[in-house]
């Protein structure tokens, strides 16, 4: 019965292949959709490790990542100092390079989780490794020989937040210091005795960089916590 | 003298293994893609009949992948073996064909089974012994089981695939494979056990 209602699929198919209704796909199209497929795998990972890359660089320039060091008021402080913006620009790319990834046959031999936990170990490790570079395009930026991304370092790798002083110590006098941050603005640091310190942050000096956590009024900072940053 | 040359031409080619067809269709030879239609259809269609719960449909999807498999052919790497891709390509237009029934676009929710690794339990060979039971009591319930553990039930007791073909067909890890058949089995016997109740 079954038999006798079948379509005859192998003369469909015959036909409409000697027809030319049907034609096979030339070899060029597969390897560029693989050429095409490898480049945007590229350029997610790079964008990945550029934007994880300069938030770790932004959140070490800006003092950020020390933050937490300084109790509950330091965490608050530090999410909401994080560059949010970047961190979702970051996890947008995260998506794009899983989703491309999950293209390749290899990708489906293991479960997901271990290709997710691949690529975040990645990007975490290649954004550190790279740190040295967005220090020196910084650098640059500040020496004015980056005219086009000059001015997006300048913004995002030495914003000033508020609670939060990264510079160089100028000056040191008893219960109070000069402190310069990397845009040329000097504030007074007043140190109380119930400041929070490390044990090896209290003999830092002038040329050292500290940063201070602590609120501002004026051009005086009150410190609560102190920490020398030897990065 | 002719029939006899053309008698030998059919032999040769019968022998040959499919991954060897596909690439003289690759090289041009387009009418030997029918050998590969002649060995195919048969295995598909049961497939996506038992996929699709309708055999008109199980028609037009297998007509429709054979097609997409001659079309996409040259993507084919003639290393790896046939039946996995045309069975992955069947996959495709059944679920294609699932989604359409339902109607409705569904946000895809992460699946746990493809995430998380599972222990790899392959079957052994009492198993072996009971699949043709397994296949007359799926028979009867195909319909009540969730097209994501009824897929490697049908690939496994009806194609005979391996795990790892398996695994290919559903781009899944072969850990995967294990659990949703174990997960399949014990549906098929809830089902039964509902039935028979009801009974």
């Amino acid at each position: 019965m079954e038999n006798e209602q079948k379509k005859p699929i192998k003369e469909n198919i015959l036909a409409a292949i000697s027809s030319g209704r049907v034609t096979m796909r030339p070899r060029w199209h597969f390897v560029l959709r693989a050429v095409l497929l490898v480049l945007g795998v590229t350029l997610a990972a790079l964008a990945v490790l550029y934007l994880g890359s300069f938030i770790a660089f932004s959140l070490r320039q800006t003092g950020v990542w020390l933050a937490p060091g300084f109790g509950s008021h330091g965490w608050f402080v530090f999410f909401r100092s994080l560059p949010w913006l970047l961190i979702g620009g970051a996890i947008l790319f995260l998506v794009v390079l899983e989703v491309l990834v999950r293209r390749f046959s290899f990708a489906h031999r293991e479960p997901l989780i271990y290709l997710t936990i691949g690529i975040l170990a990645v990007a975490i490790a290649g954004s550190v490794f790279i740190i040295p570079l967005q220090r020196a395009a910084f650098r640059a930026a500040r020496r004015d020989h980056m005219p086009f991304p000059g001015q997006f370092y300048l913004d995002f790798g030495a914003p000033h937040f508020l609670d939060i002083h990264r510079g160089t110590v100028m000056s040191r006098d008893g219960n109070q210091f000069v402190l310069q941050d990397p845009a040329g603005m000097q504030v007074t640091v007043l140190v109380a005795s119930d400041t929070r310190m490390g044990p090896d942050d209290a003999g830092f000096g002038p040329g050292d960089t500290v940063v201070v956590f602590g609120h501002q009024e004026g051009s005086t900072v009150y410190a609560e916590g102190i920490r020398v940053d030897r990065w | 003298m002719e029939a006899v040359y053309w008698m030998n031409m059919a032999q040769e080619i019968a022998a040959l293994a499919d991954e060897e067809i596909v690439k003289r269709v690759q090289s041009g030879d387009a009418e030997r893609f029918g050998v590969l239609v002649e060995r195919y259809e048969p295995r598909l269609h049961r497939y996506a009949k038992k996929i699709l719960l309708d055999g008109d449909e199980a028609d037009d999807a297998v007509q429709e992948s054979l097609i997409k498999a001659y079309v996409n052919i040259q993507s084919f790497d003639a290393t790896r073996k046939f039946s996995s891709w045309v069975y992955r390509i069947t996959h495709n237009e059944c679920m294609n064909e699932i989604k359409r029934k339902r109607g409705k676009v569904t946000i895809a929710l992460p699946d746990f089974d493809v995430l998380l690794p599972h222990l790899v339990a392959d079957e052994t060979s009492t198993d072996e012994v009971d699949r043709k039971q397994m296949r007359q009591e799926l028979d009867g319930f195909l319909g009540t089981l969730d097209p994501k553990y009824r897929e490697p039930l049908v690939l496994y007791y009806f194609e005979e695939l391996e795990y790892q073909e398996i695994a290919d067909v559903l781009e899944i890890p072969v850990s995967t494979v294990g659990v949703r058949l174990r997960r399949g089995r014990e549906a098929l016997g809830r089902a039964m056990q509902k039935n028979s109740t009801s009974l």
